[in-house]
């Protein structure tokens, strides 16, 4: 498994990670926060020669002519752009061959191939783009590069047996040349969390990993939240991505269609042993009672600065995010360095009891947590971990 | 409607009939096996009607009369206003009747030899997009070197072709089915439905008994839970690739022919 800064909002923060922490092992530059005159000019300092080997490109073309923000209406061959026109889905495919060209053009080893993301309700329409781009590629591939189909599963659609079961007969044909998918999936959350609890989106997400990987293709998880624990346990992902703020770890599509802001958070903690992410304003209850050595971070200086006790919280502060890349990207390569599936789950089923009673031995010391902060998801991630072992 | 038919002198002149060997009745067409007067034994088909499920089974065995597995059109004619085709016979058993002799039972190398040359067989149909529909036992023949011929394309599928055209028709051997088409699941019929049927055939031919049940009732049961498998917790050589073969989800099964040939 490799991880991969999905880069966005504050990106010279993934930057630092990865060329001063060493946290990761390469990019996915996003056209949102990416402007289109700039691909190709120095990273923070790092030149093409040494970040574009290990980058892909995700053009996010998620919103279709709907699309709004960032940087995407810079893309001229980006659906933003025909906003005024019909969007049909031979516009759409000619888009998408630009697109590819595009990343050819400057020097992307892998090519992430961009999808519309549609509700469950648009039946047959991923299925018909695949096949299409399936074909156009089939004659058009250049030779050393590798190419990725972005497969975008709604919040609905990947709850719908059915529907999964009918994208991955289609992904899986015989016919099939792309190289390996690009999966972002919606989360369905509730209000006040943060992961989701939803066992079906568990249960089918897994299965659209377990089968594409079963049928030989790489794999790319985009926008992955802290649950990507859970479907790296049980699948051997390829490419795992890794992000900062919220939109980068978890894919609405309202980010690409709606203005949106960031929220008033004033961050969290997100604690390893907890396997989740602790509100700061509930850190002061944590401290009085004694309980912030039981859900600290070892070896990591961005955990140990947050947690002084005179820390000035702030959700746009480096630190706060820094200690997540470094937490998750242990926990995945603690997953990573076992063997077998069952070895993987089984490491993962001990970290959630080993989390719950930890719960368990804060409430022993007065320390109760409420909504994002309980360990709401942990009996969850259990079933759906044990579910899968022997299996 | 009766279909009992009989071939009249006119028709026997015409086709230089000498014997009629054997008389099939099917829903769609009657099936003689016949000598001719030169001595060659030939099929002869009458169809009842001759719409696009019959067109396309004669479509198909003109475009790969190249292949040495599938029976060869001798001709196409018409007779007293119905189609009629002529076609090679071949000289064999079925394999249904071979099964019932026990010759494949616990052979694991017979089994193999047998279905990679079903597969090989049907790899440049299924690679056109096209799906048999109707394997089963009584469809293969066995000829006297152990060589396999597929017989019967009478509903054979084009997966590719928008489903608007699609009959939807599916086959009554419940036996041999796949999910997809017990449960009537036309959009999900592909050449995997075909890979899928020949796992249980192999099952079928490896233990003597059929691997979801034995009624129509307690196959519907078992194949409408995805995780039912194949094989379960017997003591197979032949296990794993049955079970990897017969998922229940068309999609979980081998996405190709060199898959599926890597798993035997």
């Amino acid at each position: 498994m490799k991880l991969l800064h999905q880069l966005g909002h504050k990106r010279n923060w993934n930057s630092e990670a990865f060329y001063d922490n060493h946290v990761g092992d390469g990019f996915i530059f996003c056209a949102y926060s990416s402007d289109y005159k700039k691909i190709g000019e120095d990273f923070y300092g790092h030149k093409k020669d040494e970040y574009l080997p290990i980058s892909f490109f995700d053009l996010q073309f998620y919103g279709g002519k709907n699309s709004t923000g960032g940087k995407l209406d810079t893309y001229p061959f980006h659906p933003i752009n025909h906003n005024n026109d019909e969007e049909t889905q031979v516009s759409l495919i000619e888009d998408i061959k630009k697109a590819i060209s595009f990343q050819e053009k400057n020097g992307f080893k892998s090519i992430i191939i961009p999808h519309i993301y549609k509700d469950k309700n648009d039946k047959d329409y991923t299925v018909s783009v695949v096949n299409s781009v399936n074909e156009y590629l089939s004659s058009n591939r250049k030779n050393g590069l590798e190419y990725y189909m972005t497969l975008p599963f709604s919040g609905d659609e990947i709850r719908d047996n059915e529907r999964v079961e009918q994208i991955l007969q289609a992904t899986t044909d015989m016919k099939i040349k792309f190289d390996g998918y690009y999966i972002v999936c919606e989360q369905n959350l509730s209000s006040n969390k943060k992961i989701s609890e939803d066992y079906l989106y568990y249960e089918n997400l897994s299965r659209v990993f377990a089968t594409l990987k079963n049928q030989g293709f790489k794999l790319i998880h985009g926008f992955s939240n802290v649950d990507a624990l859970v479907f790296s346990a049980i699948t051997d992902i390829d490419f795992v991505s890794i992000g900062t703020y919220e939109v980068q770890r978890n894919f609405n599509i309202k980010r690409y269609t709606e203005e949106t802001s960031g929220g008033g958070s004033k961050g969290w903690y997100f604690s390893e042993k907890l396997l989740n992410f602790i509100r700061s304003q509930e850190l002061e209850m944590v401290r009085i009672n004694g309980g912030i050595p039981l859900i600290s971070n070892e070896n990591n200086i961005f955990s140990k600065a947050i947690l002084e006790e005179d820390y000035d919280w702030n959700i746009h502060k480096p630190e706060v995010h820094k200690n997540y890349l470094i937490s998750i990207s242990n926990l995945l390569r603690e997953i990573s360095s076992k063997k077998t599936k069952d070895e993987k789950i089984n490491f993962l089923l001990s970290k959630i009891i080993e989390a719950r009673n930890l719960y368990r031995e804060l409430e022993g010391k007065s320390i109760f947590f409420a909504d994002e902060s309980s360990g709401y998801h942990l009996p969850k991630w259990q079933s759906i971990l044990t579910q899968n072992l022997n299996r | 409607m009766d279909n009992t038919l009989t071939l009249d002198e006119t028709f026997k002149q015409k086709y230089n009939i000498k014997n009629i060997i054997k008389n099939i009745e099917g829903g769609q067409k009657n099936v003689f096996i016949v000598e001719l007067a030169s001595g060659e034994n030939v099929v002869i088909k009458i169809f009842h009607s001759f719409d696009n499920r019959e067109k396309k089974e004669v479509e198909l065995y003109k475009k790969y009369e190249h292949l040495s597995g599938i029976p060869k059109i001798i001709e196409v004619s018409e007779h007293a206003g119905k189609v009629i085709l002529v076609e090679e016979y071949i000289e064999g058993t079925s394999l249904e009747e071979i099964f019932k002799t026990g010759y494949y039972f616990n052979d694991r190398e017979k089994i193999v030899s047998l279905l990679k040359n079903i597969i090989n067989i049907l790899k440049p149909i299924w690679e056109d997009g096209l799906v048999h529909r109707d394997l089963k036992p009584e469809n293969i023949i066995i000829k006297p070197d152990y060589k396999p011929v597929i017989i019967d394309f009478g509903i054979v599928k084009d997966s590719l072709a928008t489903t608007i055209t699609e009959t939807g028709f599916q086959p009554n051997s419940w036996k041999f089915a796949s999910p997809e088409q017990i449960f009537a699941k036309k959009e999900q019929i592909s050449y995997r439905t075909d890979f899928f049927s020949l796992g249980v055939i192999g099952y079928y031919l490896y233990y003597n008994k059929l691997p979801f049940g034995n009624s129509k009732e307690d196959v519907r049961d078992n194949l409408s839970n995805p995780d039912s498998f194949c094989v379960n917790g017997e003591n197979c050589v032949m296990k794993e690739s049955f079970n990897q073969i017969c998922k229940i989800n068309p999609s979980e099964r081998p996405r190709n022919v060199e898959l599926l040939l890597k798993l035997l």
